[in-house]
């Protein structure tokens, strides 16, 4: 049973994030996509066709699924969480962003653009506690006499976005904006996630003081805590639902010189408010488990082990309410400088920091970019970030004719191994661009 | 133009390593063995157990008396042994009626013992044949002077018809005497009867009758002495029936012989024998100066019919030997006892009724206040675990306070279907749960507090998953090993808390 569990969440960290952030993509000059790192970045083509694309995105801080699972001498296949136990940091995070891009356009001259495009986009965060890892692999024994909060924290929601932008050259400076019709289609977070869970010295009461909230919210159905099983009811005719929402992204580029330009970006500044059958499942309460009541058991009355399940429930005793609420877009800033060597190499920096449910994820990049001819552009790119300091990213554009295809990634290595990967990163997609 | 061509060239030869070096996918999440070392700390049970939940888990304890203030007392009651006034005397005899004149008189006959003064028929019959000489019809009544109901005097009339031949027969079908009073203070019942022929009085020859199945309500008169047997009988006590080893004492036992008696003559109970069968099947016998003589039984007087009075007998340590007898392992009490009735045969006249009775019954007090040393029992259960391969081994934490004065040690055997001993899952020294402290007088001054802590490796998990019984053997002493006698309260209380600590393989 105990076996069963770990594996259960070993398997839900894994599998449940995508992170953020995209470093290489900034510096692809030559691709409209960049513009999502900056509204303000211009591109030199007069019209520009966006077909469907894809970006993935995962980041675990913890660990790879290698780190984890091995195979044995005997060629057994091992789950181990030991060697990973020292790289807990406090708060772990497991990050999953998922895009499909439909459709875009952009247009204008070489003084202004403008742009509209479509993105169905996921946005998942887990953020786990060491002791979670630390309670559920080693067992409690070693929080004897502590009080620890166990309770997990999560948002994964999953929206449609409209978005409209428009960019300026002012000589010395770009500036550019995109505002954004968000649309919800899905959320389930949390709002509160505190498990206060106190193993008590003298016989190992295990006492639990939780303030815990999930808010849930779907076009479609999902049952409840027991029976979750989200069955959504989503068509083209519900690109604007209940779950509205606005965010907004600005940018500024300023050229120091022919060779050398600065770039700013603030995005998505906004939130969903979330109103379609909502569902808040509320948990406030404390409960201490004493084990067996022998007096109960003397008189011969109803006491076994199945009790443990009801205390378990007993413990969360969730309430249910139909709240609507709002959840805030994971906001990004990019910092970056650009310098071009000559018609063939430039090199790029970047700082990059995000802010995603109160927590901070920053990151730094350094690229480097070769425009070999104007059908090919292939560029490398190291970046840092959370715990991660092995990341070499690698991003390619080729253009035949007006067939514009790219690909980019922050972890090459990822990219063919990704089960010993702790972050993973992809977009790939293709445009029809026109001079 | 040769250095971008170079740099794709590299571009090309790192990308075809990286994709020679692509993962397969096919294996995620399939997991075969789970390196797991984790322990894991759990509350097992809790409880504040009283004497009372104790002792209610002990069994059937309708033994068991507990008084108002807590203290308690172990009842081992025998049977009620009733001896009903019809098995004492037996039933009242038929007896013919003969009246050969107008005014006669017979003698009444006795009722067993008792020289009946005066008799409350319940039931009965009385029936009459008459023959004449006659060659008319004869007229006739017949009247008992000293029959009565309701204040009317017995009285029958009937007509002897004549047939054409001689003697002529008349009789009169058995009369229904329910309710009826028959004073018989004087030993003879008087009958009378008249006859008439054409209305003028004749006398016929011979008049007789049967009295038939008569039962009473009430006889009144005197009772000669009678000895009877009262009651064999024993009592049961089940204190040991899991005992395996071990004393226990008790400090102020008693045995209590109650007599219900609603005769009411002067009667007397004589206990005949009175002993203890001993665990060992050793018969001892109680020795009181209580009993070397009768003991008279008090007795409803005649103004208080209907009524029973008790008598009761106590023996304990201070008219008895019970102290000895009852600290020897006793396991049943049988006694014999008689009743005599007027036992110094005088001619003091009393009553008996159809409901009269005596009734005995033996009691034996154990106040639960003692000493016990080593007193052992021993239980088994079935047992049936299933595996459980994930345990490497466990640590079980018995918190205890104990406001019981009583040490618990305990031995826990496993055995197989057969019975077999296998092993023992672990033997508790001395003190799993130490008895609470007394003062002199044996009442609990304070509790006893205690933390043990017991491995149970892997191996004895295997054997308790293996075993197909649990045997528990637990031994008992009161405060300081016996030595001392205690107190035993039912709201005398042990709190235990259970905790285990789990290492998982």
């Amino acid at each position: 049973m105990f076996r069963k569990i770990q594996i259960g969440l070993f398997l839900l960290l894994m599998c449940t994030g995508l992170s953020a952030q995209e470093l290489s993509l900034h510096f692809m000059e030559n691709v409209w996509q960049s513009t999502k790192t900056n509204p303000a970045l211009m591109m030199p083509q007069k019209t520009i066709y966006a077909l469907p694309s894809v970006f993935l995105n995962y980041h675990h801080t913890l660990a790879s699924y290698n780190d984890v699972v091995f195979k044995n001498a005997e060629g057994s296949r091992v789950l181990d969480l030991d060697n990973v136990l020292n790289r807990l940091d406090g708060n772990n995070f497991v990050r999953m962003n998922a895009d499909i891009d439909l459709f875009g356009v952009t247009f204008g001259t070489k003084l202004w653009r403008a742009s509209l495009s479509h993105s169905f986009k996921t946005r998942a965060l887990v953020s786990y506690p060491d002791e979670l890892v630390q309670m559920g692999w080693n067992g409690n024994a070693d929080f004897i006499g502590q009080t620890v909060d166990i309770g997990p924290s999560f948002q994964t929601m999953a929206y449609s976005e409209l978005a409209a932008g428009f960019a300026v050259d002012l000589v010395k400076f770009t500036v550019g904006g995109r505002l954004k019709l968000l649309s919800g289609i899905f959320d389930a977070s949390t709002s509160a996630s505190t498990i206060n869970l106190t193993t008590e010295d003298a016989y190992y009461n295990t006492a639990a003081a939780t303030n815990y909230q999930i808010n849930l919210s779907a076009l479609g159905t999902y049952g409840d805590l027991d029976d979750f099983d989200p069955q959504f009811d989503f068509g083209p005719g519900d690109l604007l639902t209940q779950n509205l929402g606005v965010a907004l992204d600005l940018g500024i580029q300023y050229k120091f010189s022919e060779k050398l330009t600065f770039a700013a970006s603030l995005l998505d500044i906004g939130r969903i408010g979330w109103k379609a059958n909502t569902t808040n499942f509320i948990s406030r309460g404390e409960y201490t488990y004493e084990g067996l009541d022998l007096s109960e058991i003397l008189r011969d009355e109803d006491e076994d082990f199945g009790e443990i399940v009801d205390t378990l429930e007993a413990i969360f005793d969730f309430q249910e309410t139909n709240q609507s609420y709002s959840t805030a877009l994971p906001a990004k800033l990019y910092l970056s400088a650009n310098y071009r060597l000559n018609d063939f190499f430039r090199f790029g920096g970047l700082i990059y920091t995000e802010r995603f449910r109160g927590n901070s994820f920053s990151g730094c990049a350094l690229s480097a970019t070769a425009d070999l001819t104007k059908i090919f552009s292939f560029g490398a790119v190291y970046s840092v970030f959370k715990n991660t300091y092995d990341n070499v990213g690698l991003n390619a554009m080729i253009k035949l004719g007006p067939v514009q295809f790219y690909g980019v990634t922050d972890n090459v290595m990822a990219a063919f191994k990704p089960l010993d990967a702790r972050n993973v990163n992809v977009r790939v997609g293709m445009n029809l661009a026109f001079n | 133009m040769r250095k971008p061509l170079a740099f794709l060239g590299g571009a090309v030869f790192v990308f075809s390593l990286l994709l020679s070096s692509c993962q397969s996918f096919e294996e995620v999440g399939q997991i075969d063995e789970v390196n797991w070392n984790g322990e894991f700390a759990l509350p097992l049970a809790f409880g504040t157990l009283s004497m009372q939940d104790i002792l209610d888990e002990v069994g059937d304890l309708s033994f068991l008396e507990i008084n108002s203030d807590g203290t308690m007392q172990l009842i081992f009651e025998g049977d009620e042994i009733t001896k009903q006034s019809s098995e004492v005397l037996g039933s009242f005899p038929d007896f013919p009626v003969v009246i050969p004149e107008n005014s006669f008189s017979i003698p009444f006959p006795n009722y067993g013992a008792i020289s009946i003064d005066e008799l409350s028929l319940k039931t009965g019959t009385l029936a009459f044949e008459i023959r004449s000489q006659y060659t008319s019809d004869i007229n006739f009544t017949i009247t008992i002077p000293n029959l009565e109901r309701d204040g009317v005097p017995f009285s029958i009339s009937s007509t002897v018809p004549y047939n054409g031949s001689l003697p002529a027969v008349g009789r009169i079908d058995p009369v229904d005497l329910s309710g009826y009073v028959l004073d018989v203070s004087s030993d003879s019942l008087s009958l009378e009867y008249s006859a008439t022929l054409d209305g003028q009085d004749v006398e016929v020859g011979l008049i007789t009758g049967l009295a038939e199945n008569w039962t009473y309500e009430t006889v009144t008169g005197s009772w000669a002495r009678q000895q009877f047997p009262l009651a064999v009988d024993s009592v049961e006590m089940d204190i040991y029936d899991n005992w395996v080893d071990g004393d226990l004492s008790f400090a102020d036992p008693r045995l209590i012989l109650t007599i219900d008696n609603s005769f009411g003559f002067p009667s007397e109970a004589i206990i005949h024998s009175l002993m203890v069968r001993t665990l060992d099947n050793r018969l001892i016998p109680l020795e009181s100066s209580a009993l070397r003589n009768g003991v008279s039984l008090d007795y409803p007087t005649i103004n208080e019919q209907g009524q029973s009075k008790q008598t009761t007998i106590v023996l304990d340590r201070n008219n008895s030997n019970i102290d000895e007898i009852l600290n020897a392992q006793p396991i049943q009490i049988v006694y014999r006892v008689d009743a005599v009735v007027n036992p110094d045969n005088n001619s003091e006249v009393g009553f008996v009724s159809d409901q009269s009775a005596i009734t005995v019954t033996l009691d034996a007090e154990v106040p639960v206040y003692g000493a016990a040393q080593d007193f052992t029992l021993e239980s088994t259960s079935d047992l049936s675990i299933d595996e459980v391969d994930d345990i490497e081994s466990a640590e079980l934490k018995v918190t205890s306070s104990n406001g019981i004065p009583v040490d618990l040690d305990l031995q826990i055997y496993l055995a197989d279907a057969s019975g077999q001993v296998i092993d023992s899952l672990f033997f508790i020294s001395h003190d799993l749960l130490p008895a609470a402290q007394v003062d002199d007088n044996g009442d609990v001054t304070a509790a006893s507090d205690k933390v043990e802590f017991f491995e149970i490796p892997r191996g004895l998990i295997d054997l308790l998953i293996y075993a197909d019984q649990i045997i528990f053997h637990a031994s008992f002493s009161t405060y300081n090993d016996g030595q001392e006698a205690v107190r035993l309260l039912s709201t005398q209380a042990l709190d235990i808390n259970l905790g285990i600590k789990v290492k998982t393989q």
